[in-house]
């Protein structure tokens, strides 16, 4: 009888976990799909370090990478990356052909290779020879893209990788070495993905997703915003072009700093509630200073740097690059949102 | 124009004009999200639509059903994807392809754990185990709703709080799966 009860609570426990499991894998793969560049090149040695003991990445710093992004096994495994930006490729021919053109390309600097009048000739760089550790060669090389969702970039690939073994002299990939295209699903799904990971990904994803999100933020109501800057123009007439392009600036910035709001309270409403905080902060301490200093434009200078010191201990640890964006936007947002702003003191003023 | 040089250039072409300054700290509109009447009316309203008579007839909620319904009520363009949330609950593959994160967010919450411990330290509900119960002191937690439905504000969110009603909210979407 208790054997029996057992075994019902233990399928219980693997029902109800599965799909959970298959959830952050698949959704992990769809977070490293979506990433690109450095973001995406970023997250695949992140992911590499955290399973592989004696992952190393390689700096580009002096002389470019020799096509090689990480090597681990003591210098007999290789990985190259690359993370295209999806939406710039018009169909999946070209993304296609972009990239066997860069793998083909990295392939070329592993085996020391290069074109001379159309003709494959070996080119020794030394570059190799100051990142494998000494004697070792590559026995096995892998391939990472953000999009393998078609099979017709393997041939090309395996066919130049089979070629250009044979070209060349054999310094740093073994004769017999073998190649391995790895698209974000094959990755996700060779490792067990934790939220850890997942949460990694995203936020590396993050700053991408707010800046697509602002230029789709509308502010509702811009018009303390529109008339400072009417006041401005009357001001400086010599300046239009110039105050237009700073007008445009400045609402962008909001845009980022609002999107950046809206995501923080949607998916973290702890931090939502610093940032609204934070806000406040910065109007005293900006509000303060300006009203004590004899020039207050110099004040309004510095505010941003007040606003990024104030969002830093906070936000730098998980957004990085990103506070800068949302300190100028705050700043753009406090002058739109009318707590500071300035008249004309001979004119009509709006405000 | 970079992004660090625009306030500036703003502060530059203010500090060679007769421009004067104002600053206004008061006119910071605060998030009405961290407005206690506002959540207090909305957390009621909440429990006016959804809570259920228990055997000795006392209203009661679930305390994570209630975080998340109003979480959503006041974010209400999020009601779509809670309802796909719900849709894809027998459906992995399906499911993989909603967010994540979102699913998790209702859970930091900690405004509406402080808003719970305000209405139970004001006699309006009371904790038992995983429920809220209605004190059911002289009605005031249908007061409450009463006179939003009759002042007809917060359209927006008891339009949300009556569409939740539709969709199927089980304990894994209760714990953010």
């Amino acid at each position: 009888m208790l054997t029996g009860a057992r075994i019902p609570m233990t399928l219980c426990i693997t029902i109800a976990t599965f799909p959970t499991m298959f959830s952050i894998t698949d959704e992990y793969a769809k977070t490293l799909g979506s990433l690109t560049g450095n973001a995406f090149q970023a997250e695949v040695c992140a992911r590499l370090q955290s399973v592989i003991l004696d992952f190393q990445t390689i700096p580009a710093k002096p002389h470019g990478d020799a096509g090689l992004d990480g090597f681990s096994h003591l210098g007999r495994h290789g990985y190259c990356c690359f993370g295209p930006e999806l939406s710039t490729y018009r169909s999946n021919r070209s993304l296609e052909n972009a990239i066997i053109v860069k793998f083909r390309s990295d392939l070329r600097k592993l085996f020391e290779l290069e074109f001379k009048k159309k003709k494959l000739v070996p080119m020794p760089t030394g570059e190799m020879s100051t990142i494998l550790p000494s004697g070792k060669k590559l026995i096995h090389i892998e391939l990472i893209v953000n999009w393998f969702e078609s099979h017709r970039v393997i041939g090309p690939i395996h066919t130049a990788f089979a070629e250009y073994q044979e070209m060349s002299e054999g310094n740093f990939v073994d004769a017999e070495a073998s190649v391995k295209i790895v698209g974000p699903k094959e990755l996700a799904n060779r490792w067990t993905v934790d939220e850890i990971a997942l949460i990694r990904a995203k936020q590396k994803g993050f700053l991408k997703e707010i800046q697509d999100a602002a230029a789709s933020v509308s502010i509702a109501n811009p018009k303390d915003f529109d008339s400072k800057m009417s006041i401005l123009r009357q001001l400086r007439p010599d300046q239009l072009a110039g105050i237009d392009r700073l007008a445009e600036e400045l609402m962008l910035k909001w845009r980022t700093a609002l999107a950046f709001e809206n995501s923080l309270n949607e998916s973290m409403p702890t931090l939502h509630r610093l940032l609204e905080a934070t806000r406040s902060r910065i109007v005293t301490r900006v509000s303060e200073l300006m009203l004590a200093s004899s020039q207050p434009w110099t004040q309004l200078s510095a505010a941003e740097a007040i606003a990024h010191s104030l969002l830093e201990p906070d936000f730098g640890q998980l957004y990085g690059s990103l506070v800068s964006d949302v300190a100028a936007g705050e700043i753009a947002r406090l002058i739109g949102e009318c707590p500071i702003g300035w008249v004309n003191p001979g004119g009509a003023n709006v405000n | 124009m970079s992004i660090e040089s625009s306030v500036s250039a703003l502060a530059q072409l203010l500090a060679n004009s007769t421009a004067s300054p104002y600053a206004r700290p008061e006119r910071v509109t605060p998030s009405t999200f961290y407005d206690l009447d506002y959540r207090v009316c909305v957390v009621a309203a909440c429990f006016e639509v959804h809570a259920k008579e228990d055997e000795a007839r006392y209203r009661r909620i679930l305390s994570a059903k209630l975080k998340l319904l109003q979480f959503i009520a006041i974010r209400s363009w999020l009601f779509p994807i809670v309802r796909e949330w719900s849709a894809s609950r027998d459906d992995p593959q399906r499911s993989a392809w909603s967010s994540q994160s979102l699913r998790r967010g209702f859970l930091g919450d900690s405004m509406h754990d402080e808003v719970i411990n305000y209405m139970v330290a004001g006699g309006l509900l009371v904790k038992a185990q995983s429920h809220l119960v209605d004190a059911g002191v002289d009605f005031r937690l249908r007061d409450i709703n009463r006179n939003v439905v009759s002042s007809a504000l917060f359209a927006r969110e008891r339009k949300t709080i009556v569409d939740l009603k539709n969709l199927t909210i089980t304990n894994a979407m209760l714990e953010g799966w």
